[in-house]
């Protein structure tokens, strides 16, 4: 994240601690994409990732008065992310969530032009990889990847050492290399 | 140095130079391995590219309009969760408790009846209703309960006890078919 949007988010954060709704919605929709892409990879289920993101917009808008300004706003949201999901994936509780999901409105997207397409076509080719490597790996792939967090913070989310966490994700990208070769010998 | 213990010590040493983690001498000896051995210096240069398009490719994205939606819903429910006043929250608590206590009554007096499946499920989701009403319980004893920000376990012990009456009739429906005939 470059120095302007570093400014903005500290700003819009310092309003949500005040109450702000609109500030907290504005963070929200920055992170929107970073943040349900790493919920949809990590349950591979659209309306799972639905239900999660919802869950920790409500952990983050409770708790942002107690968050530490010190400290990185993408580690400490995907810290929140990272265990409504893994409470949620422990508990089966992602089916009673779908049971009980607000009614969200469905929004009809229209066709894609071909850029477009090509990109769609790379990023679930990225999501059937990621969903295919092991738990582990899976989860420190994407914490890495979405949330930019250092190994030294996911090793303390995930409770394992340094060396393990470097080697999920040494493994994880080996595996994605390959996929992105295929994409684009099949695109040349 | 050995050169080959260090080429298989490399991608730790990769991934931590990504990261910024390396000290001023693990740098140094990072930096002078990468002069001294071409297969590490592209490996470290592949992992970076490879890196690259991954940050490069397209992510997914809810549709705004529920992202609005669940701003609306997040920011709505802990307004109107935070009008109820702490006696109304322990209130819930307790009819939460006299549910659980009920529900587990009826599991111990109905059990040899059920299907060993069914009693699993139910009891692995039972014990995840108790557990955050538990939680529930010592969040309204804590932090949030002294500063009488109590809207949280106001909506989730409200969720809960929605879930133990769900919990209940799933549990009914499953004895159903083993009700001794008269």
């Amino acid at each position: 994240m470059n120095k302007l949007n570093d400014t903005i988010e500290t700003d819009l954060i310092r309003q949500a601690q005040a109450g702000s709704e609109n500030a907290f919605g504005k963070l929200v929709h920055m992170y929107n994409p970073r943040l349900f892409s790493f919920l949809l990879r990590l349950t591979g289920d659209r309306h799972s990732a639905e239900d999660l993101f919802q869950e920790t917009c409500l952990k983050v808008w409770r708790n942002i008065r107690s968050y530490d300004q010190q400290k990185n706003f993408a580690t400490w949201l995907f810290a929140i992310a990272h265990n409504v999901s893994i409470d949620a994936l422990r508990y089966h509780a992602v089916r009673k969530m779908v049971r009980t999901r607000a009614v969200l409105p469905d929004v009809v997207s229209g066709s894609a032009p071909d850029d477009e397409m090509i990109a769609d076509e790379l990023r679930d080719e990225l999501d059937r990889a990621v969903g295919a490597l092991p738990e582990k790996q899976k989860k420190v792939f994407v914490l890495r990847q979405h949330s930019g967090m250092s190994f030294k913070d996911i090793s303390k989310l995930t409770g394992e050492s340094i060396n393990t966490t470097i080697s999920h994700m040494h493994y994880a990208l080996k595996k994605m290399k390959r996929v992105l070769k295929r994409e684009h010998n099949n695109g040349s | 140095m050995d050169l080959e213990n260090t080429c298989t010590t490399m991608p730790q040493s990769m991934w931590l130079s990504l990261d910024g983690a390396l000290s001023g001498v693990e740098k140094q000896h990072f930096q002078a391995h990468l002069n001294s051995c071409e297969s590490c210096r592209m490996q470290y240069a592949e992992m970076k590219s490879t890196l690259d398009a991954l940050d490069a490719a397209p992510l997914h994205s809810m549709p705004s309009a529920k992202v609005d939606a669940v701003i609306k819903n997040v920011t709505r429910r802990q307004s109107v969760a935070g009008k109820n006043s702490a006696a109304g929250v322990k209130w819930i608590v307790g009819a939460a408790l006299a549910l659980a206590a009920s529900l587990l009554l009826f599991i111990n007096l109905r059990a040899p009846e059920v299907d060993p499946a069914i009693l699993d499920w139910q009891a692995e989701s039972f014990e995840y209703a108790l557990s955050s009403i538990g939680e529930s319980i010592a969040m309204l004893e804590g932090p949030f309960g002294s500063s009488g920000d109590s809207s949280f376990s106001v909506q989730k012990t409200d969720y809960l006890i929605g879930d133990l009456a769900v919990q209940i009739d799933h549990l009914e429906a499953g004895l159903e078919p083993h009700q001794p005939q008269k």
